[in-house]
C-alpha cells in the first residue's frame, strides 16, 4: 500500500497496513536545507528541495506544498510581515477603517501573488512524488481570511454588524473556491481548509455567520473529486460539532484539544481526525525519545481506525529533525521503538520563573500567552487586541506576550496554570481564553480590574 | 457603412432565439458580440454558424469596467472588418445606460463610418413584474433602448400585455414597442426614432454581479435524471441553461425562473455536457448543486467557479 493509498483509504474509512502520517512541514522544511522562512515560501526551487527533504527524511504518507496562511491576503492587498524562522503576518488589513468588501476583480488567479510559485511547486511535486503521496493543498479558510482583511474589527463586527460579516465571509468563500479550482488543478489530492480563527467564536456564532461558507466549501472540494481537511488551531473543543456538522472528509486539531475525547464525536459523524502532536513542548523542546513516548503513548490510548498521525499544527522552524523521525518510527515501527523506551523516562528540565506580586499591581497588567502571535493566526489576533488596549490606554496599563515557543515561558505557563493558548490574563486572572474579545468588552473589563 | 444595434434583455427573455432568427433571416456580412456573465459562453455557442464574425466576451458584463476595455477593443476590430451589420447581445443582467458613451468614444478611433442605431430590448412576458420589481438593470435596460420586444405574448393573455405595455411607456415613452413569440419578428420592420445619444453610469459593477457556476458532465447521462435535478434546484438560479449529451443525442436545458425548457438540439455547438448556473443568492447556491448532484448523479459532474 502506498502513502497516499493509506491517507485516501483513512478519509474513505477503508482498512489501512499502517496508521498514515503527515509531517506538516511548512518552513520547517526549509530549515532542513538551510533555507529561512521568507526563502522557501518565495523561491520554486527552495521551497521544491525543502519538500523533497522532508519526503526523504521523514518518509511522509501525505505532506503539504506550503502551509502559509497569508498567500490570499496577500493577493488581496493585506501587507506582509516576512521574518526568517516564521511565516508571514498580515501587519496590514485593507478593510480596518471602513466596512467594505474588496473589490470582485482581486479575486484569485494563477498569475496573481505567489501563486505562479506556488502553482510551480505543486505540479513539481506531482510529478516527483504524487503517484505514491498524498499531496495537501491548504488554503486560508474563510473566517481567518476574514481576520485578515478586517482585522481585529471583525470581532466587534460580529457583535455590531452581523449583516457585514456575511458578506464578507460569501467574499471569502469565493476566494476560496478560486484557490480550490487552482489547487485542484495543480494536482492536490487533497483540499485542507486551514481556519485558526474558528477556534476563538462561539458555536452560536460559528453556526450563523461560519457554517455556510464552511458547507459551501468541502462541498465544492467533494464535487472536484478530491479530499477534504479543516485544520483549526486553539481550543476548539465546543466547536468540534458544529465543525462537522459542515461535513468535511477530515478534522486536524492541536495539542490544545484532547483527541482521545475528541475522536468519540469526530466518529460518531464519521469523519476522520488527526493533529495533535504538541509542537512546542514536545516537537521543538522535547527528546526523541519524548516524541516517540508521546506517539506510543496516544497509539495505547486511541482507536486506530478514521486517524492520521500528525503534528498539531505547521511544525516550528527549528524542531529537530530527529524529533520528527522519532515519531514516524514509532508510528511505523512501533514495537521496536516501545522495546527501546522500556526503561526511559520523559525528561524534566526545571526551569525557575518568577511570578510578580499581582494582589499589589499599581496598574493593570494584561498578559497574553501564545504559540507564538507570528506563527499563529489566532495568537496574532489575540495580541493584536491587547495591542489595541496598549495604543488605547498608554501608560495607564502594561501589556507583555509570552510566547510558548521559549522554555521560560512553559514554565510560566505551566506556574500560572495556563491550560490553553491563546489566553489573556489581567493581574494573573483569566479573562479570555480561546476567545478574542470586542474591542468594548475588553476595555470594560480594563477599567473594572481593582487595584491596590 | 456598418449598422450596430444592441439587443438587451433579462435572463431567458428570447434574447438569442431572437438573434437566431434575424441571422437566419436575408442579413449579409453580420459580426454578432455575445456578452455572458459566467466563464463559458453558452449562447454563443447556439449562435455559431459558418461565415459569420463572432466573439465571445465571457467572465462579467460588457458594460462594467471589468471587461469593458475587452469590449471597446472588440467592438472596434468588429467595425474594422467593414461589415454591414453588427450585433451585440448583452448579458441578461446588463445595465446599458452608458452604451452611447462608448460609441461616442469608439467614433473617434476606428477607420470605418458606423451607426448606433440603438437598443433593442426584450421582455419576458410572462415574468417581467416579477423581474422589474427585483432588478435594477430590467428598468435600465427598457430606459435606454429604442425598441422595445415584448415576447412570448403566446403565453399571457390581453390583460396582462397591456399591464406590460402601460409600464414600459411609462419607463421610456419613446420606444416602439412590438410584441412577439418565440422571438420571432420581421427585423426589417422595426423602427428606431430615438436618436440614443444620452448616457449615464452603469450599475454593472464587480461586486453585483450574479455568481456563476459551470457543471462539466463526465459522462452522458439520462436527461430525465437530470431534469429531476434541476427541478429540484431551480428556485435558487436565475437561469439554468447548457447542453446535455453527445453527438446525436444532445438536449437543449433551458431554465429561466421556473420554467424549464427542454429541446433536442442538432445545432452546432462548442459548450456540449456543460450546464452554466447563474445563482440567485450568492456564492452558496454551491451547495444545492452539490448536493442535488450527489443525490442525481454522483462522481459524474465536475464543477468550476
Amino acid at each position: 500500500m502506498t502513502g497516499k493509498e493509506r491517507i485516501i483509504n483513512t478519509l474513505e474509512h477503508k482498512s489501512t497496513d499502517k496508521l498514515p502520517w503527515v509531517p506538516f512541514a511548512g518552513i520547517h522544511a526549509g530549515a532542513l536545507k538551510g533555507y529561512t522562512a521568507t526563502e522557501v515560501l518565495q523561491d520554486s526551487s527552495k521551497l521544491f528541495a525543502s519538500l523533497m527533504e522532508v519526503h526523504k527524511l521523514y518518509q511522509p504518507d501525505g505532506m503539504p506544498v506550503i502551509f502559509d496562511l497569508q498567500v490570499e491576503a496577500e493577493i488581496l492587498g493585506c501587507e506582509l510581515a516576512w521574518a526568517t524562522d516564521a511565516p508571514p503576518s498580515v501587519k496590514g488589513h485593507p478593510c480596518s477603517e471602513e466596512a467594505t468588501i474588496p473589490c470582485r476583480c482581486l479575486l484569485p488567479k494563477e498569475t496573481d501573488g505567489r501563486l505562479p510559485m506556488i502553482l510551480e511547486t505543486m505540479k513539481k511535486m506531482k510529478e516527483t512524488v504524487g503517484e505514491t503521496t498524498a499531496l495537501y493543498g491548504l488554503i486560508c479558510g474563510p473566517f481567518t481570511l476574514a481576520s485578515h482583511l478586517r482585522g481585529n474589527n471583525l470581532f466587534m463586527d460580529i457583535i455590531l454588524n452581523e449583516r457585514y460579516v456575511k458578506e464578507l465571509m460569501d467574499f471569502c468563500t469565493e476566494v476560496a473556491l478560486k484557490m480550490i479550482d487552482l489547487y485542484v488543478g495543480a494536482g492536490m489530492d487533497i483540499i485542507a481548509v486551514v481556519d485558526p480563527l474558528v477556534s476563538q467564536i462561539s458555536p452560536d456564532h460559528f453556526t450563523s455567520m461560519c457554517n455556510d461558507s464552511f458547507s459551501t466549501i468541502f462541498n465544492y472540494i467533494h464535487s472536484k473529486g478530491v479530499k477534504s481537511s479543516f485544520f483549526v488551531c486553539g481550543n476548539a473543543t465546543r466547536q468540534l460539532e458544529v465543525m462537522c456538522n459542515t461535513k468535511p472528509d477530515s478534522i486536524s486539531i492541536d495539542e490544545n484539544v484532547n483527541i482521545i475525547e475528541a475522536k468519540k464525536l469526530t466518529d460518531d459523524h464519521n469523519i476522520t481526525i488527526g493533529g495533535n502532536i504538541p509542537l512546542t513542548t514536545l516537537m521543538l523542546h522535547g527528546t526523541q525519545q519524548d516524541n516517540m513516548l508521546y506517539v506510543i503513548n496516544l497509539l495505547d490510548q486511541i482507536s486506530h481506525n478514521n486517524l492520521i498521525i500528525a503534528p498539531g499544527c505547521d511544525m516550528p522552524y527549528a524542531v529537530p529533525f530527529e524529533n520528527a523521525i522519532g515519531v514516524q518510527q514509532a508510528i511505523r515501527e512501533t514495537e521496536t521503538v516501545r522495546g527501546i523506551l522500556t526503561n526511559y523516562k520523559a525528561s524534566k528540565e526545571v526551569v525557575d520563573v518568577s511570578l510578580p506580586d499581582y494582589d499589589n499591581l499599581l496598574k493593570p497588567f494584561v498578559e497574553v500567552f501564545t504559540l507564538d502571535s507570528a506563527t499563529c493566526a489566532a495568537c496574532t489576533y489575540m495580541m493584536g487586541a491587547a495591542n489595541e488596549m496598549k495604543a488605547y490606554f498608554g501608560n495607564a496599563i502594561n501589556v507583555n506576550e509570552y510566547k510558548y515557543t521559549e522554555k521560560i515561558n512553559i514554565a510560566r505557563c505551566k506556574k500560572m496554570g495556563v491550560t490553553n493558548l491563546p489566553s489573556i490574563y489581567i493581574n494573573g486572572k483569566l479573562k479570555w481564553s480561546s476567545l478574542i474579545p470586542s474591542k468594548e468588552e475588553f476595555i470594560k473589563v480594563i477599567l473594572d480590574t481593582k487595584l491596590v | 457603412m456598418t449598422r450596430i444595434f444592441l439587443i438587451t434583455g433579462f435572463l431567458g427573455s428570447g434574447k438569442t432565439s431572437f438573434l437566431k432568427n434575424v441571422l437566419g433571416g436575408s442579413l449579409e456580412k453580420v459580426g454578432v458580440l455575445v456578452n455572458e456573465f459566467g466563464k463559458i459562453s453558452i449562447d454563443g455557442s447556439l449562435l455559431l454558424q459558418e461565415q459569420m464574425d463572432l466573439i465571445e466576451l465571457n467572465n462579467g458584463s460588457i458594460f462594467c469596467s471589468c471587461i469593458k476595455e475587452h469590449f471597446i477593443k472588440s467592438l472596434k476590430d468588429l467595425i474594422n472588418k467593414k461589415l454591414n451589420y453588427i450585433f451585440i447581445e448583452s448579458s441578461g443582467l446588463a445595465d446599458p445606460s452608458n452604451m452611447a458613451q462608448i460609441t461616442e468614444l469608439i467614433s473617434t478611433q476606428v477607420f470605418y463610418p458606423f451607426e448606433y442605431v440603438g437598443s433593442i430590448c426584450l421582455i419576458d412576458g410572462l415574468y417581467f413584474e416579477q423581474e422589474l420589481n427585483k432588478m435594477v438593470s430590467v428598468e435600465r435596460q427598457i430606459k435606454y433602448s429604442q425598441v422595445v420586444l415584448i415576447n412570448k405574448t403566446d403565453l399571457i393573455d390581453a390583460i396582462q400585455l397591456q399591464k406590460i405595455i402601460k409600464k414600459v411607456t411609462m419607463i421610456n415613452p419613446e420606444a416602439n414597442i412590438y410584441n412577439m413569440s418565440f422571438g420571432i419578428i420581421d427585423f426589417q420592420s422595426l423602427v428606431f426614432n430615438q436618436s440614443p445619444k444620452i448616457y449615464q453610469n452603469t450599475t454593472n459593477i464587480e461586486n453585483n454581479r450574479p455568481y456563476v457556476i459551470v457543471m462539466r458532465l463526465k459522462t452522458e447521462i439520462k436527461i430525465d435524471i437530470f431534469l429531476e435535478m434541476i427541478h429540484q434546484i431551480k428556485e435558487h438560479f436565475h437561469r439554468i441553461k447548457g447542453i446535455v449529451g453527445k453527438d446525436e443525442n444532445r438536449f437543449k436545458i433551458d431554465t429561466v425562473q421556473q420554467k424549464v425548457d427542454i429541446n433536442t438540439y442538432s445545432g452546432i455547438s462548442t459548450a456540449e455536457q456543460t450546464v452554466v448556473f447563474i445563482s440567485a443568492i450568492g456564492v452558496h447556491a454551491v451547495s444545492y448543486i452539490v448536493n442535488a448532484a450527489n443525490e442525481w448523479i454522483p462522481d459524474l459532474y465536475e464543477l468550476e467557479t
